[in-house]
């Protein structure tokens, strides 16, 4: 399967190495599966994990208001929008 | 010592500033009108899961249960599963909240910034034998890891802390913290130690490297941070420009010398690394890029078995304490953590027991075998993994994991065999479960 754009190719690569996930390769993570919960399964530590990669890659700094008010962590899709978008907005 | 029978809820100036941030600030003495008002809006006596996420408004509603002669139930995290298991056991149970509707049938309070305009009471004095909170181990909410305190416990404590935490506890200091009010850790530091000390306390709870540097810049300098390795990490490596940091505490798991020596040189602060745990509170500190050893609180006594159990006590302890760390003494008294008594793991500062979450996986309908093994991966986290067997996919398993489990505790991964390849005595080895993970890998 597939779909993804091919930044967001880049990313799932960026989150199968970076969070060591061994039974899954990046092209296996749909553009609009759930990253949390459900989904891929990820977590809070994953999160920051991730956001620390996003920081040295594109140098986009994550925020979120409240831990669990995951907009920008819901998908690979979502993920990958903010981080495009921010990082042109600079 | 005589334990007083009665002990105050504060103990600060009036006019200190408690709560400071956004070019807000609240004294003494509206936040003592505030915690009468919202005592007002509560049933008398009871248990109130208190899942306030504004620090602010955890302190008012924390002392406004404790006002009323009720009890704070600080629950491991928000799950439906969890907040019911735990309310469950508890005679007339209230949610606490201060917005977002918690997923939960029980009945709730909410707690709000509305400023109380009633004129400030006398500080009240509390029955030191109040039972004033129930925090629970992260690994689980059995009954059996309810950890209860007294008023007593928890203030006393707190003025240990004072004392051992801070070198000039007369001195206003801003502080923001990364860890949440309901961890006992959290609680300890940045709810307790505020009613003791002039703490001005940014009420967020900042996780991302760029939200701590904006609530760090939120308040006026000397600051403090109180954060966790795992946090303090991300900060060291972000690029983040951070404004100055006086000290760091950090807790919830040991520090490296290496990432501390990191941390200080990043963040320009003095790092303190304290030694606890959610039955007795900070037991110990070191300054880890500087000292080796812990130096134990001196209100604390300490006494070893022969099987190296080693059991803590104090005079404001409502019962000794079996810790469930290798503790080694040194002459002088300091000590070194030598390892974990049992199968107690550490995920990102939340503990948990394996034995305890191989039961948990064995109570699901549809798993015949299983278990939860530590992930042989060198990784900066350390994580879970399990193997099991039966009729339940692996997707219903992790479904019913989750209600029970913080999600850093799910086993990752979670492989699914016909049979467990246990040895002749029915024992799962460590080498056979190392395979088993590497043979699932497809990387």
């Amino acid at each position: 399967m597939s779909g993804q754009t091919a930044a967001e190719q880049k990313m799932a690569e960026m989150i199968v190495e970076v969070l060591n996930l061994e039974d899954i390769t990046a092209a296996e993570i749909g553009p609009e599966d759930d990253l949390f919960g459900d989904g891929l399964g990820l977590d809070s530590i994953d999160a920051l994990e991730l956001a620390l990669a996003i920081s040295k890659e594109h140098g986009v700094q994550v925020r979120a208001e409240d831990e669990n008010t995951r907009a920008i962590f819901a998908n690979l899709r979502s993920l990958t929008a903010y981080v495009e978008a921010n990082k042109s907005a600079t | 010592m005589r334990k007083a029978p009665t002990l105050p809820l504060l103990d600060r100036p009036l006019d200190s500033v408690v709560m400071t941030g956004n070019g807000q600030s609240i004294d003494a003495r509206q936040f003592l009108a505030d915690v009468f008002h919202f005592a007002g809006l509560l049933p008398r006596g009871g248990y109130a899961i208190n899942l306030a996420k504004d620090r602010y408004l955890f302190l008012v509603a924390f002392c406004g249960v404790i006002v009323r002669g009720a009890c704070n139930v600080l629950p491991p995290n928000a799950q439906s599963r969890v907040l019911s298991d735990i309310a469950e056991g508890l005679a007339a149970p209230y949610l606490i909240h201060d917005g977002g509707e918690p997923a939960s049938d029980l009945p709730s309070v909410r707690v709000s910034r509305a400023k109380a305009s009633s004129a400030c009471p006398e500080i009240p004095r509390i029955e030191s034998s109040q039972l004033a909170c129930i925090s629970y181990t992260s690994g689980s909410t059995g009954a059996s890891s309810a950890i209860p305190k007294s008023w007593n416990m928890l203030w006393n404590g707190a003025i240990i802390n004072r004392q051992f935490l801070l070198d000039e506890p007369e001195r206003p200091v801003g502080l923001v913290a990364t860890v949440p009010s309901q961890h006992m850790y959290g609680l300890e530091t940045t709810i307790l130690l505020p009613l003791v000390t002039d703490l001005r306390v940014q009420p967020g709870r900042p996780v991302y490297p760029i939200e701590v540097a904006e609530a760090l810049q939120e308040i006026a300098a000397p600051r403090v941070l109180v954060s966790t390795p795992l946090h303090l990490r991300a900060l060291a490596e972000s690029r983040v420009p951070f404004p100055a940091i006086e000290r760091i505490i950090s807790a919830t798991a040991p520090m490296t010398t290496e990432l501390a020596l990191e941390v200080e040189q990043q963040l320009g602060a003095r790092l303190i690394d304290v030694f606890g745990c959610s039955e007795v509170g900070c037991i110990a500190r070191r300054e880890v890029a500087r000292q080796g050893d812990w130096r134990p609180f001196t209100p604390f006594r300490f006494q070893q078995d022969e099987n190296s159990f080693t059991t803590i006590d104090a005079d404001h302890m409502d019962e000794p304490v079996r810790l469930q760390d290798k503790l080694e003494f040194e002459e002088s008294g300091r000590f070194s953590l030598t390892g974990r008594l049992g199968d107690q793991v550490n995920v990102g500062g939340k503990r948990a027991s394996l034995g305890e979450l191989s039961r948990l996986l064995l109570s699901i309908p549809g798993v015949s075998d299983g278990q939860v093994f530590e992930a042989p991966i060198e990784s900066r986290v350390q994580r879970l993994a399990a193997v099991y067997s039966g009729t339940a996919s692996s997707s219903e398993v992790l479904r019913h994991l989750r209600q029970h489990l913080d999600p850093v505790l799910l086993p990752r991964p979670l492989i699914q065999l016909d049979q467990l390849p246990r040895n002749e005595t029915g024992k799962l080895t460590r080498d056979a479960l190392v395979s088993l993970y590497q043979s699932n890998r497809k990387t």
